[in-house]
């Protein structure tokens, strides 16, 4: 599409033959940049996916048992243990990049320490309820890290995927396409050149030998 | 760091009892101040929010998930169970490098 575009002319070669080599170029980077997320991707994806299972189920438990308890105490039975419960989260988080993509690590230690409540007031349900929430946000905590990374990193293998395609089947093969175009054009106007070079130095020689 | 918590009454619930602390969000308006709340606020590192309250906010939930920085948002499933039209991990994964897992 592009030779339509394209005076032959030397400088447009020139020009045309480095957009070229710079498209092949990018062409690589990109594909090497798409290995390395994929492969990051299937680092993640197991473990993403087994948080996932493992997040759900505890979440799952951890509702049946709040219901438990709020039936057992009532919702303000299990309200008011809720700010009485002593939890410190050891909740830390960084994060590295990978080929421009953010990747959070999360790191928990859930460091217990005694509840306040006491006995009266709250049900071995309300026991229950804390333990399965806590065990919850443990998983939550993993798959966080997991599914975060497998979102990023899928959506920017799709990109890549997109600028490897439109080089690879648009500006390179234009690209090539037009370098040949000009260059032809160019060999064309050169032979036609030398042919009437060749004419004018026969005319001029048959005109010498006559005179 | 701290976790926060974004959805129906119950999930609040039963997270502070995990000692996290949270919003209840019933409706878009209320959904998406509590999320602008708990990524003013200082220490919080991970904001889990109910699938249902995250889809009324579905902009701003993506535009932190695919974002930088912190607080990270997770969506989780409130006492009702996973949601149906939830993306699953295999499908993501599935879409990004075309082959089944």
């Amino acid at each position: 599409m592009a030779r339509y575009e394209t005076a032959p002319t030397r400088t447009n070669l020139l020009r045309l033959k480095a957009d070229l080599a710079f498209a092949n170029e990018g062409y690589e980077l990109l594909e090497q940049k798409r290995e390395i997320l994929v492969m990051e991707l299937k680092r993640f994806t197991a473990r993403a996916v087994d948080a996932q299972r493992r997040a759900d189920e505890e979440l799952a438990k951890a509702y049946a048992a709040l219901r438990e308890a709020q039936i057992a105490t009532g919702v303000g039975g299990v309200g008011g243990a809720a700010p009485a419960v002593n939890i410190r989260h050891g909740l830390t988080l960084s994060e590295r990049r990978v080929m421009g993509v953010s990747l959070p690590a999360v790191h928990l230690d859930l460091e217990e320490r005694a509840p306040h409540y006491g006995p009266t007031g709250t049900s071995v349900w309300t026991d229950e309820a804390v333990m399965r929430f806590k065990g919850a946000v443990q998983a939550l905590a993993a798959l966080a890290e997991a599914r975060i990374a497998v979102v990023r990193l899928a959506r920017e293998i799709r990109k890549t995927i997109r600028r490897v395609n439109a080089l690879e089947r648009v500006f390179i093969p234009d690209y090539t396409e037009s370098v040949k175009y000009v260059e032809d054009a160019l060999e064309e106007s050169e032979r036609e050149e030398f042919a009437t070079l060749k004419a004018i130095k026969a005319r001029l020689e048959s005109a010498r030998g006559g005179g | 760091m701290q976790f926060y918590v974004i959805g129906d009454r119950e999930t609040v619930l039963g997270f502070r009892l995990a000692g996290i602390d949270g919003a209840v969000a019933t409706d878009r308006e209320s959904a998406s101040s509590a999320l602008r709340d708990a990524a003013s606020k200082a220490g919080v590192g991970v904001v889990l929010i109910t699938e249902k309250t995250a889809a009324e906010i579905r902009d701003e939930v993506d535009a932190r998930l695919y974002g930088e920085g912190f607080p990270l948002v997770l969506e989780i499933p409130d006492g009702s169970g996973p949601a149906a039209d939830r993306t699953r991990i295999e499908d993501i994964v599935r879409k990004a490098i075309g082959v089944e897992l």
